[in-house]
C-alpha cells in the first residue's frame, strides 16, 4: 500500500487529495568505512562524516535523526489513530466561492463525522485548504472509508472516498481456573500479530466490582517489582507473552457480592514506530461460574505439623450461599482406623447464620499415630430444612514425635 | 516555467531572521529544553583534555586529515550561503577513545598488527605444511574470485549540461575514467570526486590484470595485498551505490576469507617470515555485513559474530602477553598498547555493524542489548562527545520501537554536557539536546514543539540540512504542505552538495506528488538527475 492515494475528479476546478499519514521514520544511514591506510584512504570516512543522515561523533552507528515521511505505510490497526491529510486545491485561475468541506468515517456499523461541515468564503487561484483529520479506530474490518465531500459555488459538489483496512493488532487468549475457595486464576496470552515490533506500555487487568486482582507478573524477590519479562517491554512480531492473575472476591464487601461472571477487562496500550500509539480494551472476560452448594465449608487455619498424642486445634469457616437463614449443629465422629481422634463436644449448636454470612468454628483433635493423617468425620446438620452435609477427607496434618 | 506565486514560497529568512521567528508558523509558546547550569571546576579538566590522546574508530593511529577543504558549496544560482558550515573542528570529532598510551609508529609493527588474523585450525595445519606441499593447494582450498560482467552506467557530464545548462552543471563536474591514470591513484581520484560508477569500472579493469576480471570466477589467480585492496575498494563502492546483488554474488568466492592462499605464511618467498592475512580488516567486515542485503540469507548475523569472536580472540591474546595471533613473541609495551588500542576500536566497530544490521532488521532487542553493553562496559574510556552520542543513539532506538522510556538516555546524555563546556557552560540546550528533545516531541505527537527544537538546532549547528528537512517534516504533519516544500527547496538551494541525497529527495518527492503541480515535476526531475549524477546511484537492472 502506498502512502499516496490520489483521487481526482477531473471536471472540477478544485481538486481534493487525501493521504493517510504514518509517523515519520528515522532514516538509517549506510555505513561504509575503512582504515586510512587502505586504498580509498580517508575518503570514504570523510564522505560518511559529511553525510547529513549520520549521528555526529558516532558516525558508524546508523542511528541518526534524519526524518522521512514513510514511503510504505504500516497497516493501521484497531486502537490506533487514523490520521489523514486532506488537501483541497484550486487548480484554476479563478477564485472559487462558498466552499463547504465535510469529512466522515464510514464503517460497517456507523457513520462518524470527523470534520465540519466547514465553510470557506473563497479560495484564491492556486491556493489550497489544508486540514489534518484524526479519528480513533474503534472497529476492525475491511470496509472502512473516509468520505470527503466538497461543495462550491452553491451548485457544484463532489466527494472523494479513501478506503482502508483495519486489521487486529493483538491476539488475546484467556483461560480460567476456578478453585474451591472461589478464587479464579486467569491466564492471558497476548501475541503481537502486527507487522512491526511494539513496546507494551501498559497491560492491565481492570477487574469488575467485587474482585481483587493480584498480578503475578513480577519477580518475587526483587525489591522494585521487576517484571518477569525483563527490562524491555518490546514484543517482537509474532512474539507471545503470558500474563497470570489471581482474582478473589473482595472480603470487605459484607453484603452479598453479586457473583458476576464478568471478571473485568484488559486495558492494553502499546506504541510502535516513533511513538505511534494504540490502545484497546478487551471485551469483558466471562467465566463459567461453578454452581455453588448451599454452603461453602473450608479450612481457614490448620497447623501443618502436630505432635503425636497432643491436642491440636483448627478453624473452619461455614458460608451460607443461600438467601435464607440456616441453623447448624456440628457433629463429629471418629472413623474406623483413623489415627486422629476428636477431642471436642459433638452436637454443638451454632448461632443462626443469616443469608450469605460466614461463621467460624474451632475443632479439636488429638493425633494417635505418626505420619501424614487425614481429617474426616464432620457432619453439619441444618435444622431449618433438615439437611445434612458430610465432610470427609478434607484436610491433612503431619504428625511427628515430640522430642 | 516556474509559475509559482511569491507567497507560496517565502524565503527561508522569513522563518529564521524574523525577531519572532516561528510566530507566523506556530502560535504557541514552547519552552526550550533547559538544563542545569552546573559549572564545572575548570582548570583540572581542561589540562587533562590536552594531555589525553584520542583515537577514532576508523583508524586509531592516523586520524583523518582535517576535512575542511571539502567545504565547497556549489549552488544552482550564485548566491551567498549565509549559514555556512562554521564547524569548530578544534577537536577531531571522530575520536572515541581517550588513552594515555605512547603509540608505536614502527612500520613493521604497524603492518603486523593491522594484518594480524588467526587462521582456523584446518587452515593453520595447511599453512604449517606449506613447504612440504610445494605451494600447491587442491582446488577446493583456493580462493578464486572474479568480478561480475557489469558496466556501471556512465553518466556523462554532457548529459547533465544539456539538462541544466553550463552554469548550473559546472559545480557537479567530476572526472571520468579516461581522465585519470589507470592505477590506484586514478581510482582514488574518482572516489574523491564521488564518481563511484567510474571508480567501479576502473576496479574491473585493474582486477582483470590479476586474472580476476569478468568471467574469471573459479579460475586460480594470484592474491597480493594490492589485489585485496582493490577488492576492498570495489565492495565498499558496491555497497555505497546499493548494488548489493552484485556484491553478494562476488562475495561468494571469498567464503570466510580463511583459505590458506589469503595468508602471508603461504607466500614465504614473497613475505619471508611474516605472519598475518592479506585481507584488510575493512574487507572482512564489509563481507560480513553483506548477508543482510541478500534475500536468501538464513542467518544474517553469523558472519558478523564470527568476525567479532575473531577480534576478541586477538584481544585475549594481547592481554595474555602473546602476539595477536597467539604466537609467543615479545612485543614492546608501546607496541602492545598500540595494538590493543587498534583491536579495541575494531571490536567497537564490529559491534556497531551488528547494531546497524539489527536496526535494519528491526531487531530492536538485539540492538538495545548490544548498545547497552557498549555504554556500560567500554574497553577504554570514551570521549564525552562519543559517550553522549551513544546515549542519544540508545534513546533514538528506543523511540523507534515506541519505548518512550528512552527519554532517560537523553537525560543521561544531557548530564554529561557541563563537563564538555567546562568554564563556558551555559544554561542553554545544546544541539544534541535540541535534536533529542525534538524527536521525543514527535513521539508524543507534538510537532509544533519538535519544530521549535529543530529550528533552534538549525541556528546552532552545522548539520543544517538535517534540521531543515526535519522542520519541513514537522510542518507537513501540521498541515502546512506549501511551507514544507519551500523549506526543502531552500535547503537544496543553499546546500545542494549535502541536501541532494536520496533521503531528502524521497521527502520532497512525496510532497510534490501530493501537491501535484507541473512545475514541481520538472524541478523534481532536475533534482533527481543531479543527485544520481552526484552520488552515482545506479539503477541495477541486471
Amino acid at each position: 500500500m502506498t502512502s499516496v492515494e490520489v483521487k481526482e475528479v477531473v471536471e472540477h476546478p478544485i481538486k481534493l487529495r487525501v493521504m493517510r499519514l504514518g509517523k515519520p521514520v528515522i532514516f538509517n544511514s549506510k555505513v561504509v568505512t575503512c582504515d586510512s591506510k587502505d586504498l580509498p584512504g580517508a575518503v570514504l570516512n570523510t564522505h560518511l562524516k559529511k553525510d547529513v543522515t549520520t549521528l555526529a561523533n558516532a558516525e558508524t552507528l546508523a542511528a541518526g535523526s534524519f526524518l522521512m515521511v514513510p514511503n510504505v505505510l504500516e497497516n493501521l490497526y484497531l486502537g490506533e489513530t487514523f490520521l489523514c491529510y486532506v488537501y483541497l486545491k484550486n487548480e484554476s485561475s479563478q477564485t472559487i466561492h462558498d466552499i463547504i468541506l465535510k469529512a466522515e468515517i464510514d464503517t460497517a456499523t456507523s457513520h462518524i463525522p470527523i470534520l465540519g461541515p466547514k465553510s470557506f468564503s473563497k479560495l484564491d487561484p492556486y491556493a489550497s485548504i489544508d486540514v489534518i483529520v484524526k479519528h480513533e479506530v474503534k472497529e476492525h474490518g475491511t470496509v472502512n472509508k473516509l468520505i470527503c465531500q466538497v461543495e462550491y459555488d452553491r451548485k457544484h459538489s463532489f466527494e472523494t472516498i479513501f478506503s482502508y483496512r483495519v486489521p487486529k493488532p493483538l491476539d488475546l487468549k484467556t483461560k480460567f481456573y476456578n478453585t474451591v475457595t472461589d478464587e479464579v486464576y486467569l491466564e492471558v496470552q497476548v501475541q503481537n500479530i502486527m507487522s512491526t515490533p511494539i513496546t507494551l506500555e501498559k497491560f492491565n487487568l481492570e477487574s469488575s466490582f467485587g474482585y481483587d486482582v493480584n498480578s503475578m507478573n513480577h519477580l518475587l524477590e526483587s525489591p522494585e517489582n521487576k517484571s518477569v519479562f525483563g527490562d524491555l517491554d518490546i514484543l517482537d512480531v509474532k512474539e507471545t507473552r503470558q500474563y497470570m492473575y489471581r482474582l478473589c472476591l473482595d472480603q470487605t464487601i459484607e453484603k452479598n457480592p453479586s457473583r458476576t461472571n464478568n471478571l473485568g477487562k484488559l486495558d492494553i496500550l502499546w506504541r510502535s514506530n516513533m511513538g505511534t500509539k494504540g490502545q484497546i480494551q478487551s471485551s469483558p472476560l466471562l467465566r463459567q461460574i461453578p454452581e455453588l452448594d448451599d454452603i461453602t465449608f473450608s479450612i481457614t487455619y490448620l497447623p501443618d505439623t502436630v505432635f503425636c498424642e497432643e491436642q491440636f486445634d483448627f478453624t473452619c469457616s461455614i458460608k451460607n450461599n443461600r438467601n435464607r437463614d440456616m441453623q447448624f449443629v456440628v457433629e463429629v465422629s471418629d472413623e474406623e482406623d483413623s489415627n486422629l481422634a476428636w477431642t471436642m463436644v459433638s452436637g454443638m449448636q451454632l448461632r443462626l447464620l443469616p443469608p450469605y454470612a460466614t461463621i467460624k468454628t474451632v475443632f479439636s483433635m488429638v493425633a494417635l499415630n505418626h505420619g501424614l493423617q487425614v481429617i474426616s468425620g464432620i457432619k453439619l446438620k441444618e435444622l431449618i430444612l433438615n439437611r445434612t452435609y458430610t465432610y470427609n477427607n478434607f484436610g491433612h496434618v503431619f504428625v511427628t514425635q515430640n522430642s | 516555467m516556474d509559475r509559482k506565486t511569491p507567497e507560496l514560497r517565502p524565503a527561508i529568512n522569513e522563518y529564521f531572521k524574523d525577531p519572532t521567528p516561528s510566530a507566523n508558523l506556530f502560535d504557541n509558546i514552547s519552552s526550550h529544553a533547559t538544563t542545569d547550569a552546573k559549572r564545572e571546576e575548570p582548570a583540572v579538566c581542561r589540562i587533562f583534555q590536552q594531555i589525553e590522546k584520542k583515537t577514532d574508530i576508523f583508524d586509531i593511529i592516523n586520524p583523518p586529515p582535517d576535512s575542511n577543504s571539502h567545504n565547497n558549496n556549489p549552488g544552482f544560482e550564485v548566491r551567498e550561503a549565509p549559514f555556512l558550515n562554521t564547524g569548530n573542528d578544534s577537536v577531531d570529532p571522530m575520536s572515541i577513545f581517550i588513552h594515555e598510551y605512547e603509540l608505536s609508529f614502527v612500520p613493521a609493527e604497524d603492518e603486523r598488527r593491522r594484518f594480524a588474523w588467526i587462521p582456523s585450525s584446518k587452515t593453520k595445519m595447511t599453512l604449517e605444511k606449506a613447504s612440504q606441499m610445494n605451494h600447491a593447494l587442491p582446488r577446493d582450498m583456493l580462493t578464486m574470485p572474479g568480478v561480475e560482467n557489469v558496466n556501471f552506467a556512465n553518466k556523462t557530464y554532457e548529459g547533465l549540461v544539456s539538462y541544466l545548462g553550463e552554469a548550473e552543471a559546472a559545480p557537479f563536474k567530476t572526472k571520468t575514467i579516461e581522465e585519470v591514470t589507470q592505477d590506484e591513484r586514478g581510482l582514488k581520484m574518482l572516489i574523491e570526486d564521488s564518481n563511484y560508477s567510474e571508480a567501479l569500472n576502473l576496479t574491473t579493469r585493474l582486477l582483470a590484470m590479476y586474472g580476476q576480471g569478468p568471467g574469471q570466477t573459479g579460475y586460480p589467480s594470484k592474491h597480493t595485498k594490492h589485489s585485496l585492496q582493490l577488492w576492498l575498494t570495489r565492495f565498499s563502492l558496491l555497497v555505497k551505490i546499493c548494488a548489493c546483488k552484485i556484491a553478494v554474488k562476488e562475495a561468494m568466492a571469498w567464503d570466510n576469507l580463511d583459505r590458506p592462499d589469503l595468508y602471508m605464511q603461504w607466500y614465504k618467498e614473497l613475505y619471508g617470515n611474516k605472519y598475518g592475512t592479506l585481507v584488510p580488516f575493512s574487507l572482512r567486515l564489509i563481507l560480513a555485513e553483506l548477508p543482510q542485503y541478500a534475500t536468501t540469507s538464513t542467518n544474517i548475523y553469523k558472519k558478523l559474530f564470527e568476525v567479532l569472536s575473531g577480534v576478541r580472540k586477538i584481544i585475549l591474546n594481547l592481554e595474555n602477553n602473546l602476539a595477536e595471533d597467539g604466537r609467543c613473541v615479545d612485543l614492546t609495551t608501546q607496541d602492545r598498547n598500540t595494538s590493543k588500542l587498534l583491536w579495541y576500536s575494531r571490536e567497537a566497530r564490529v559491534i556497531h555493524s551488528i547494531i546497524n544490521c539489527a536496526l535494519n532488521q528491526k531487531d530492536y532487542k538485539l540492538a538495545i542489548q548490544l548498545l547497552k553493553d557498549l555504554i556500560e562496559n567500554p574497553r577504554l574510556k570514551y570521549t564525552i562527545d562519543h559517550s553522549r552520542s551513544l546515549l542519544s543513539a540508545m534513546g533514538r532506538i528506543c523511540l523507534q520501537v515506541g519505548d518512550l522510556k528512552g527519554h532517560s538516555y537523553f537525560l543521561k546524555s544531557s548530564r554529561l554536557k557541563p563537563q564538555l563546556l567546562g568554564t563556558l557552560g551555559e544554561n542553554k540546550a545544546d544541539y544534541r539536546e535540541l535534536i533529542d528533545a525534538a524527536l521525543l516531541a514527535i513521539a508524543q505527537n507534538n510537532y509544533k514543539e519538535a519544530y521549535k527544537h529543530f529550528e533552534n538546532a538549525y541556528i546552532i549547528d552545522s548539520n543544517k540540512v538535517m534540521a531543515l528537512n526535519n522542520m519541513a517534516t514537522c510542518l507537513f504533519y501540521e498541515g502546512q504542505l506549501n511551507n514544507a516544500i519551500s523549506l526543502l527547496e531552500d535547503a537544496i538551494q543553499r546546500f545542494p552538495e549535502l541536501a541532494l541525497n536520496e533521503s531528502l529527495l524521497s521527502n520532497i518527492h512525496c510532497f510534490y506528488q501530493f501537491q501535484n503541480s507541473a512545475s514541481n515535476k520538472q524541478r523534481l526531475l532536475k533534482y533527481h538527475i543531479i543527485s544520481k549524477y552526484k552520488n552515482s546511484v545506479t539503477d541495477i537492472t541486471n
